[in-house]
């Protein structure tokens, strides 16, 4: 599944002009997102592509399929949730094509980006441009890279667009630090084993130009685990909203994350289980901590620790 | 994420078709494993989780599939699982702890479900998925009472799997919707 995507992914190439930064969709053959004429040569490979349409449909992957990252990354691009619309690209192109109830769809307007969405009810397909004034392209590749080395090729075309674009790079416009206080363990409740960390998130402090105002912004949190020991997904707490500029966090913002189960549900020989922890800022990656659950198992017991780094 | 490789779980293509419908699909269906391991599919998972889950029971002919409560269960065609339970006592409780003392009550009056162990928490102990009340009726069927488990919400799923120990165990999953 994820080498699939990564293939769709590569197989899907950017075309941006250099001059007014709008991404086209490029239709088979002309410039469909600027006008509706369509050539001959477009119309057979139209029609071809309708033919094959169907018995692609089942196979193309929708936002939702994708790496969160890749999927938050047009999302953010956008402002609009395309999570049901489906994305596929073929031979220097790139498409949405969706599942959009009818007429036609638009994305506000976020900082200096501009999405329009049109939809083609005949064929059921979707138009999109987006106009992207590439501002905040350190912190974006800063979350990009967070995310480890499946994001490289995300990346490269970042950086190569922004080249294509005749733009200088941006400086480094906002980084994030979290601050925390009252960090401790705590056991899990009677007849089970784990351990369970509590902490309060306290703070956030923001370093340099592009940073936006901090009051009113949301911290937020993603939580995956690597079912090291037992299991199922990780559920996490809700948002913390920051209540002045200097970053302090609305008082009672208390993060708890625990493993807890019966001994029995545990491997005989133990086990390690990695929670993996990213907190956002208005919706920016700020940090990704590591949380580690070690359980041991013994003639004597069972017993749990856990750290958080 | 789901821990596929691990090697604590017995993982086969009808658990994995079950998460995809879930993670892929955002589909709320419940699962729970059989003992016979099913290692290919010709069905898909797909956005018409019908036609999916009438495909999937259709090749894998140990599972049945029904709906409980208002939510979807794919479950095996063994009979211990339509076990009538009567005297049940959970009215009100909060989900995790309603499911631990369910599982608990089943564990001694069905023989057939000795190794069933009762769900973990995992992540916030304070989240609605722990938390919500829910209420069993007093008397109905295993599968039914693991709907009610469930209670109103329709993102909230739960899972049977089988671990490597030999040893079954509940848990609770949510599903992005």
């Amino acid at each position: 599944m994820k080498q699939q995507t990564i293939a769709n992914r590569k197989s899907a190439t950017v075309h941006s002009s250099a001059d007014t930064g709008l991404f086209k969709r490029k239709c088979a053959c002309g410039n469909h997102s600027s006008g509706h004429m369509e050539c001959a040569e477009c119309a057979r490979r139209s029609k071809s592509a309708q033919f094959n349409r169907s018995s692609l449909a089942s196979r193309r992957p929708t936002l939702s399929e994708m790496p969160p990252l890749a999927a938050g990354l047009i999302e953010s691009r956008c402002g609009f949730d395309f999570n049901r619309i489906r994305l596929h690209g073929e031979q220097g192109t790139i498409q949405l094509q969706g599942h959009t109830p009818s007429g036609n769809a638009s994305a506000s307007p976020r900082n200096s980006e501009r999405a329009t969405a049109r939809l083609h009810p005949a064929n059921a397909e979707l138009d999109v441009g987006l106009k992207v004034v590439r501002s905040d392209t350190a912190a974006r590749l800063a979350a990009l890279s967070s995310d480890g080395q499946e994001d490289e090729d995300v990346i490269k075309t970042a950086q190569v667009g922004d080249a294509g674009a005749g733009k200088a790079p941006a400086a480094p416009s906002c980084s994030y630090a979290m601050t925390y206080a009252n960090v401790k363990t705590v056991g899990c409740s009677a007849g089970n084993c784990g351990a369970k960390i509590k902490y309060d998130v306290t703070g956030v402090t923001a370093t340099g130009s592009g940073c936006p105002k901090l009051k009113g912004l949301q911290v937020t949190e993603s939580v995956t685990s690597d079912s090291g020991c037992l299991p199922g997904g990780v559920t996490t707490g809700g948002g913390c909203q920051i209540v002045d500029d200097a970053g302090k966090v609305k008082a009672g913002c208390t993060d708890t994350y625990g493993l807890c189960s019966s001994a029995d549900s545990y491997p005989a020989a133990g086990c390690t289980e990695i929670y993996t922890q990213k907190l956002s800022v208005g919706g920016v990656l700020a940090e990704t901590r590591t949380i580690t659950f070690k359980i041991t198992k013994s003639k004597a017991g069972c017993s749990g620790t856990v750290t958080r780094t | 994420m789901n821990g596929f490789d691990n090697k604590l779980r017995q993982i086969d293509a009808v658990s994995r078709f079950i998460f995809a419908l879930r993670e892929n699909h955002r589909a709320s269906v419940s699962f729970i494993q059989a003992d016979e391991r099913v290692d290919r599919l010709e069905a898909q998972p797909s956005d018409d989780v019908d036609a999916a889950l009438r495909g999937l029971v259709s090749q894998a002919e140990a599972y049945r599939r029904t709906e409980q409560a208002g939510h979807l269960v794919v479950l095996p065609r063994a009979p211990v699982w339509d076990t009538l339970v009567a005297d049940v006592p959970i009215t009100d409780v909060p989900r995790l702890e309603a499911a631990t003392k369910y599982i608990a009550l089943i564990r001694t009056r069905v023989p057939g479900l000795s190794d069933l162990l009762e769900p973990p928490m995992k992540g916030d102990p304070s989240s609605p998925l722990y938390t919500q009340p829910v209420s069993l009726q007093p008397r109905g069927s295993i599968v039914q009472h693991f709907a009610e488990l469930l209670g109103s919400d329709r993102s909230v799923v739960f899972t049977v799997e089988r671990l490597i120990s030999g040893a079954r165990l509940f848990y609770f999953d949510q599903v992005p919707q």
